[in-house]
C-alpha cells in the first residue's frame, strides 16, 4: 500500500470510528455518558503512554501527573483569569508540555529501573505536595480546587451535567485526531528515530539521532497528551482535586497500557473504555446474593482483576491484549492474500 | 509471539478462573473477619441500590440504560420511595456508619408498615474524600431521581454539592453543618453551622478558665479555614491569649512533631484570624494549659498517643470525642477532656427515648458499626426523623413539593435529644446550641444544659 | 538548641522507618534483581493478617505478650507464604526478563494485595496497630524534651541488626553467594549446578519476611494502618536505597537516617503537609545523577 491510500484508509477508518462511538452514550443517563468521557481523558493519558514507552521505549510512573497539571491549568486559567476554555486548554496544555520536558531532563541520563524511580518520585511529589499544599494555592484552588461552572467552545455549550455530551463528542474528535496523528508519527521521520531509541540508544546515536532533542520531544509531547485529556477534567467533572491523578493512577495507566498493548494506539482507547467503564458497569450490576451471602462488587474487586490479568498478561502475551489480537489478525490477513492459492495453516 | 487458538483459549480461562478463584477466595476470608452482621441486610429490603465510584478515577455511577423516563416523578412510585445519601467511605475518613444508621433507621420504618404504605429505599455513593467524586456522587443521586438527599456525610465534597443537588430541586436534609447547608432554601440541616462550632469552643475555654491554648485544627479540609478563624478571633475577643496554631491534615499519621510544637512554638495561622497571643516561658511546664482540638474522630486518638509519648497531659477541648471504637484507645491519655456535642450524649443518657430508639435500632441492624457511633451518627438519624415526619405529614400526595412544604411548615420538631427544629422558608439555622460533655477517665458525663449562641 | 536536638530525634525516629523499608527493597533487589514496588504492600498485607489473629482471634485470657507473639508468628508465617506463593506463581516466570518488566509485574501484585485487604479488612472499626513493645515504654531525652517510643528503638536497632547481618549472610555464606549469583545471572547461576528454584524461592520467603517485619514495626511506630500507607512510603524508602547504591545494606540503613533528618529538619521552619517528599526526590534525583551507583551499571546499560 502507497503512504497516501495508507493515510486515507485510517482517515476513513478513524472517521468512522469517531461516528459510532459518538453515538453511542446519547441514550444513556448523565452517568454513563460521564463515564464515557472520562474514558476518552484516560485514553488520553494511555495514549501518552503508547508514544512515549510504546514508541520510544522510556518508561514513565507519573502520566497521571501530566494530565493533573493540564487539568488544574485549565481550572485555573477558567475560575482565575476568567478565560475562555479553549484557551484554558492550551495553556493546560502547554503546563504539561513544559512538566515533561522538564521530566525528561533526568532521562537523558537515566533509563529503565532508574527511570522509572524517578518518575515515580515525580509523581507522589505533585500527588503530595504541589497538589495539596498551601504555596500552590495560586494553582489548584485550595483543597476544594477549581470549580468550573460551564464553557462554550467551538460554540457549543457543553457542562458537566445536562450539556455533557457535548464535552464528550468533542473529546472524542481530538482523541481521533490525535490518535491519527499518533499512527502517522509511527511511520513519519521522527517516529522511525523514536523507534530507533527505543530499540536501541547506541545504534540510533551512531546513526546520527540528536537523543537530547528526541527524548525531551517526546516527553514533552506525552505530557502534552495527558495534559489535553486532562485539560478537560474540569469540565466534565465539575471541579478538579488531587485524587484523580494520584500515584495510583499513574500506576494504573502503567498496568493498563502494558496490558492492552504499549505499543498500540487502539490499545489506548480499549484500555481507556476498561478503565472508566468496565469498574461501573460491575458496580452498577454487580449485586445480590451468592451462596447466600449478600456480595456487593465494588472498585476493588476491579483493581484485583487489574493486577492479576497483568501478571498473567506479562508472563505469557507480551504484546498486550491488543498487540495479541492485531498480531493475529494480521498473521490471517497476510496468510489469506499470500502469494499463490495455497491455503497456509495459520499458526 | 502466536500460539494456537485452542492455547489461547486455555489462557484466557485460565486468567478468568484465577481472577474468580481470587474473588471468591476473598470473599470467603472476609466472612470470617468482619464483625457479624455487616453482610447480609435481610428485612426492609433497604440497601437495595448501591453504587461506589471507582477508586482511582471518579467515574460517576451508570444508571440503567434509558432510565431517564423514570416511572415516578422525583422519587416517589406506587409503593415505593426512594431516597439517597453519598458519604465518604474510602479513604482516611469512613462515614459508613453514617450511611449504616440511615439505612437502619429506614428499615425501622420499612418494618413498621413504611411511610403511608410505602417502603423506603435508599441509594448510596461512595465519595472518597475527593471533590470530584463527590460531584459524581451527586449527579448519580440525580440521575437515580431520589425524592430526597437524607444523611448525607462528605466532609471534604459535601459543601460543594449542596447547590448541584438543590438546583436539581433536591431537597437536601441533614449534612454535618458545612456552610452551604445554612444558605440554600432547600437545605435542611438539624445541627449546628460549624461557624458556631468555632464560637463555642472559645465561649467554653473562656467558661473553663482557659488562659493560654494551643490550637490544633485539620488544615486540609476547605470551609474549614474560616471556622478556624473565627475560633482565634473569638478566642482574642474573649481575651484568651492562645500560643500556637497547628494545622494537620486528616492522613498525618505521627503528631510528635505536632505535640513538640504546641509546647514549645508560635506558628501563627494559614487560613486568617487573630494571631498567637502569648509565648510559653520555656521553664513553665504546664504552658500551654489547654490544647483546643479541632479534629476528626481518627486524628484525635493519633493526637492523644503523642501527648501521652510526651508525658504531656494538657487538658482538651474539642468537639466530637466520644466515638465508641476509637475511644476504646484514648484510655488513660483522656484526663481533663471536653467534648462539645449538639445532640444528647448517648453516653449518660441511656433512658432517653430517642437514644434508645437510635443505639437499639442500629445495634439490630447494623451490629458491626454500633461501635462506630459518634455525633455525626446523632446527626444523620436526626435528619432520618427528620425526613421521615415531613414524609409522613405529607400523606399520599408525596413529592418534592409536598415534601419541602411540609419541611418548612415544621415548627418546634421535638427531636428528643436536641432543641426542637423549627424550619420555615428561606434558608434554615433551626439549632443553634451544644451540651458540654466532659471526661476525667472514667466516661463521659454531660456537664451543662444547653448552651445557644 | 532544644529544638534542633528534639528534630533531630523525630529525624532519626523517622530514618529508622525509611532504613528498615528500604532494608527490604534492596535485599529483594540483590537477590532477585527485581524492583519490588509491591513491597509495602507485602508488608502490609501480612501486618493485617497478624492484626487479625491479635485483635480478632486471640483469646481474651491469653496475656497481652502472648497475643503479640502468636500474632507476629502468624504473620511471619503468612509473610513467608506469600513469598513463596508470589515466587511459584509470578516470579519463577519472568526470571529472565529486563528489569523493567519485572517492575512492571510488581505493579500488578501490588494492586491485586492491596485491593484484596481492603476489600478483606476494609470496615468501619479503627485498625490499631500491634504493638511489638508496649507503647508506654518511653524515655525521654534530657535536653530535647522530646520522648522516643521504645518501638522507634526497636525499629532502628532491628534495621541495624539486618543491615549486618543480612549483609554479612550474603557476603559470607554459601547460600548468600547462591543467592547473588541467581540475581545476577540465573542462567550462568544455573550452568554452575545451583538450585536457581529453591534458591529464589528462598529469596522471596526472606524478603517477604523482612517485608513483614518492617510493617508491623512501622505501623506500631506511627504510620497509618491503612492499606496505602506502607506502599506510600516507596519513595522515601527508595530515596535510602539508592544512597546505599542498591548494593549495600548497611549504607541503605544510613541512607535512611540520613533522609529522616533531612526530611524532618525543614519542618522547623516550614508547616507543610507534603514538603518532606520533595526532599526525598530531590535526595533521589541527587543521588541519581552524581553518582551513577555499581548496582545500576548493568540496569544502565539496557
Amino acid at each position: 500500500m502507497t503512504s497516501t491510500s495508507k493515510l486515507m484508509v485510517r482517515v476513513a477508518l478513524t472517521l468512522v470510528a469517531f461516528t459510532v462511538l459518538a453515538r453511542i452514550p446519547a441514550g444513556f443517563d448523565v452517568g454513563f455518558k460521564f463515564d464515557a468521557a472520562l474514558a476518552v481523558i484516560w485514553a488520553f493519558g494511555l495514549l501518552s503512554l503508547v508514544l512515549l514507552t510504546g514508541y520510544v521505549g522510556q518508561i514513565s510512573l507519573c502520566q497521571a501527573t501530566f494530565a493533573g497539571v493540564g487539568a488544574y491549568g485549565a481550572g485555573m486559567m477558567v475560575s482565575s483569569f476568567h478565560a475562555d476554555y479553549l484557551v484554558a486548554v492550551v495553556v493546560g496544555v502547554a503546563a504539561a508540555f513544559a512538566l515533561g520536558v522538564v521530566v525528561g531532563l533526568p532521562a537523558l541520563r537515566l533509563r529503565g529501573i532508574t527511570l522509572a524511580i524517578v518518575t515515580l518520585g515525580i509523581a507522589l511529589v505533585f500527588d503530595r505536595y504541589v497538589f495539596q499544599d498551601h504555596a500552590f494555592e495560586w494553582f489548584t484552588g485550595g483543597s476544594g480546587g477549581w470549580r468550573v461552572g460551564e464553557a462554550n467552545v467551538f460554540g457549543l455549550r457543553m457542562d458537566s451535567s445536562a450539556h455533557l455530551m457535548a464535552a464528550y463528542v468533542v473529546l472524542l474528535a481530538l482523541f481521533c485526531l490525535v490518535a491519527l496523528l499518533m499512527v502517522n508519527l509511527h511511520d513519519s521521520g521522527a517516529g522511525r528515530r523514536f523507534r530507533a531509541i527505543r530499540d536501541s540508544e547506541l545504534a540510533a546515536a551512531t546513526m546520527g539521532v540528536d537523543l537530547t532533542r528526541y527524548k525531551l520531544l517526546a516527553f514533552g509531547l506525552s505530557a502534552a497528551i495527558a495534559g489535553l485529556g486532562g485539560a478537560f477534567y474540569p469540565l466534565v467533572a465539575g471541579s478538579v482535586s488531587p485524587q484523580p491523578f494520584w500515584l495510583f493512577t499513574s500506576l494504573q495507566f502503567a498496568a493498563i497500557a502494558v496490558l492492552m498493548g504499549v505499543r498500540y494506539v487502539p490499545a489506548a482507547a480499549l484500555g481507556g473504555v476498561f478503565m472508566a467503564v468496565v469498574p461501573d458497569v460491575l458496580t452498577r450490576f454487580g449485586h445480590g446474593t451468592f451462596l447466600g451471602h449478600q456480595y456487593d462488587i465494588s472498585y476493588d474487586w476491579f483493581s484485583i482483576a487489574v493486577g492479576v490479568l497483568l501478571i498473567i498478561q506479562l508472563i505469557v502475551l507480551p504484546d498486550g491484549v491488543w498487540g495479541d489480537i492485531r498480531n493475529r489478525v494480521h498473521h490471517a490477513w497476510a496468510a489469506a492474500t499470500a502469494i499463490g492459492t495455497r491455503k497456509v495453516k495459520v499458526a | 509471539m502466536s500460539r494456537g487458538f485452542r492455547e489461547r483459549v486455555a489462557v484466557s480461562l485460565l486468567g478468568a478462573a484465577i481472577v474468580m478463584g481470587a474473588v471468591l477466595g476473598v470473599m470467603t476470608v472476609r466472612s470470617f473477619t468482619q464483625p457479624a452482621g455487616t453482610v447480609a441486610v435481610q428485612s426492609g429490603d433497604v440497601s437495595g441500590t448501591s453504587a461506589n465510584t471507582t477508586g482511582a478515577s471518579p467515574a460517576a455511577m451508570p444508571g440503567a440504560p434509558g432510565s431517564g423516563g423514570s416511572s415516578s416523578s422525583g422519587g416517589v412510585s406506587g409503593g415505593k420511595i426512594t431516597i439517597g445519601g453519598f458519604f465518604d467511605i474510602t479513604g482516611p475518613v469512613d462515614s459508613s456508619v453514617e450511611r449504616d444508621t440511615v439505612r437502619a433507621y429506614m428499615q425501622a420504618v420499612n418494618q413498621a408498615g413504611g411511610i403511608n404504605g410505602r417502603q423506603v429505599e435508599y441509594v448510596w455513593c461512595d465519595s472518597k474524600y475527593d471533590a470530584s467524586s463527590a460531584h459524581a456522587c451527586a449527579q448519580y443521586l440525580i440521575s437515580q431521581n431520589v425524592l430526597a438527599v437524607v444523611g448525607l456525610t462528605a466532609p471534604l465534597g459535601e459543601n460543594n454539592e449542596i447547590q448541584t443537588l438543590t438546583h436539581a430541586g433536591i431537597p437536601v436534609i441533614g449534612g454535618l453543618g458545612t456552610p452551604a447547608e445554612y444558605q440554600d432554601p432547600l437545605a435542611f440541616p438539624t445541627s449546628a453551622n460549624f461557624y458556631r462550632y468555632g464560637t463555642a469552643l472559645a465561649d467554653e475555654a473562656r467558661a473553663l478558665g482557659v488562659k493560654h491554648p494551643a490550637v490544633v485544627v485539620l488544615g486540609d479540609v476547605p470551609w474549614v479555614h474560616p471556622v478556624e478563624a473565627n475560633l482565634l478571633n473569638r478566642l482574642a475577643a474573649d481575651g484568651i491569649s492562645y500560643t500556637d496554631v497547628e494545622e494537620v491534615s486528616a492522613t498525618q499519621a505521627s503528631y510528635t512533631a505536632t505535640v513538640f510544637n504546641m509546647q514549645h512554638s508560635h506558628h501563627g495561622p494559614s487560613g486568617g484570624g487573630a494571631s498567637p497571643g502569648y509565648s510559653c516561658p520555656a521553664t513553665d511546664r504546664s504552658c500551654p494549659d489547654y490544647v483546643i482540638a479541632a479534629l476528626d474522630p481518627f486524628s484525635y486518638h493519633r493526637l492523644f498517643d503523642a501527648m501521652e509519648a510526651a508525658n504531656w497531659y494538657p487538658g482538651v477541648l474539642g468537639a466530637g470525642l466520644d466515638k465508641f471504637n476509637v475511644q476504646k484507645s484514648y484510655d488513660g491519655e483522656l484526663r481533663n477532656a471536653h467534648s462539645l456535642v449538639p445532640f444528647l450524649s448517648p453516653y449518660d443518657h441511656q433512658g432517653n427515648t430517642t437514644v434508645r430508639q437510635y443505639l437499639g435500632t442500629v445495634q439490630h441492624f447494623y451490629p458491626g458499626q454500633f461501635q462506630a457511633l459518634d455525633i455525626y451518627t446523632q446527626h444523620a438519624w436526626t435528619a432520618a426523623m427528620v425526613f421521615a415526619e415531613a414524609a409522613k405529614k405529607a400523606g399520599s400526595n408525596l413529592s418534592r413539593d409536598s415534601l419541602v412544604q411540609q419541611l418548612d411548615a415544621l415548627q418546634g420538631f421535638q427531636t428528643g435529644w436536641s432543641v426542637p427544629l423549627s424550619y420555615g422558608s428561606g434558608p434554615h439555622d433551626p439549632n443553634h446550641c451544644f451540651t458540654y460533655t466532659a471526661n476525667s477517665g472514667s466516661g463521659w458525663h454531660t456537664t451543662s444544659g444547653w448552651i445557644c449562641s | 538548641m532544644s529544638a534542633l536536638a528534639a528534630y533531630t530525634i523525630i529525624g532519626l525516629s523517622l530514618g529508622g522507618i525509611f532504613s528498615l523499608a528500604a532494608l527490604g527493597i534492596v535485599l529483594i533487589y540483590r537477590t532477585t534483581g527485581v524492583l519490588n514496588l509491591a513491597h509495602g504492600a507485602m508488608g502490609m498485607f501480612s501486618t493485617f493478617v497478624a492484626w487479625q489473629v491479635f485483635y480478632g482471634w486471640s483469646h481474651p485470657f491469653w496475656p497481652a505478650w502472648l497475643a503479640t507473639a502468636i500474632a507476629l508468628l502468624a504473620g511471619l508465617v503468612f509473610a513467608a507464604a506469600l513469598g513463596l506463593a508470589l515466587e511459584f506463581a509470578v516470579f519463577r516466570n519472568v526470571r529472565t526478563r529486563e528489569p523493567v518488566v519485572k517492575a512492571v509485574i510488581t505493579i500488578g501484585v501490588l494492586l491485586a494485595l492491596q485491593s484484596a485487604a481492603s476489600l478483606i479488612w476494609k470496615n468501619n472499626q479503627y485498625h490499631l496497630p500491634i504493638y511489638v513493645v508496649p507503647q508506654t515504654w518511653v524515655w525521654v531525652m534530657p535536653g530535647a524534651d522530646v520522648p522516643v517510643g521504645a518501638n522507634s528503638i526497636l525499629i532502628i536497632a532491628v534495621a541495624v541488626g539486618l543491615a549486618f547481618g543480612l549483609g554479612a549472610f550474603l557476603r559470607y555464606t554459601s547460600f548468600g553467594r547462591a543467592m547473588r549469583a541467581v540475581s545476577d545471572s540465573p542462567t550462568s547461576a544455573s550452568l554452575w549446578g545451583v538450585p536457581v528454584s529453591k534458591v529464589s524461592a528462598v529469596s522471596w520467603m526472606l524478603g517477604s519476611l523482612v517485608a513483614a517485619l518492617a510493617g508491623i514495626l512501622i505501623t506500631a511506630q506511627g504510620i497509618n494502618f491503612d492499606t496505602t500507607s506502607l506502599t506510600l512510603l516507596i519513595i522515601d524508602a527508595l530515596a535510602a536505597a539508592l544512597i546505599g547504591g542498591l548494593v549495600s545494606l548497611p549504607l541503605t540503613v544510613l541512607g535512611g537516617f540520613v533522609l529522616g533528618l533531612l526530611e524532618t529538619y525543614p519542618t522547623i521552619w516550614i508547616q507543610s503537609i507534603g514538603f518532606p517528599r520533595l526532599v526525598a526526590l530531590l535526595v533521589i534525583l541527587a543521588v541519581l545523577i552524581v553518582r551513577n551507583p555499581r548496582g545500576f551499571a548493568a540496569v544502565a546499560a539496557k
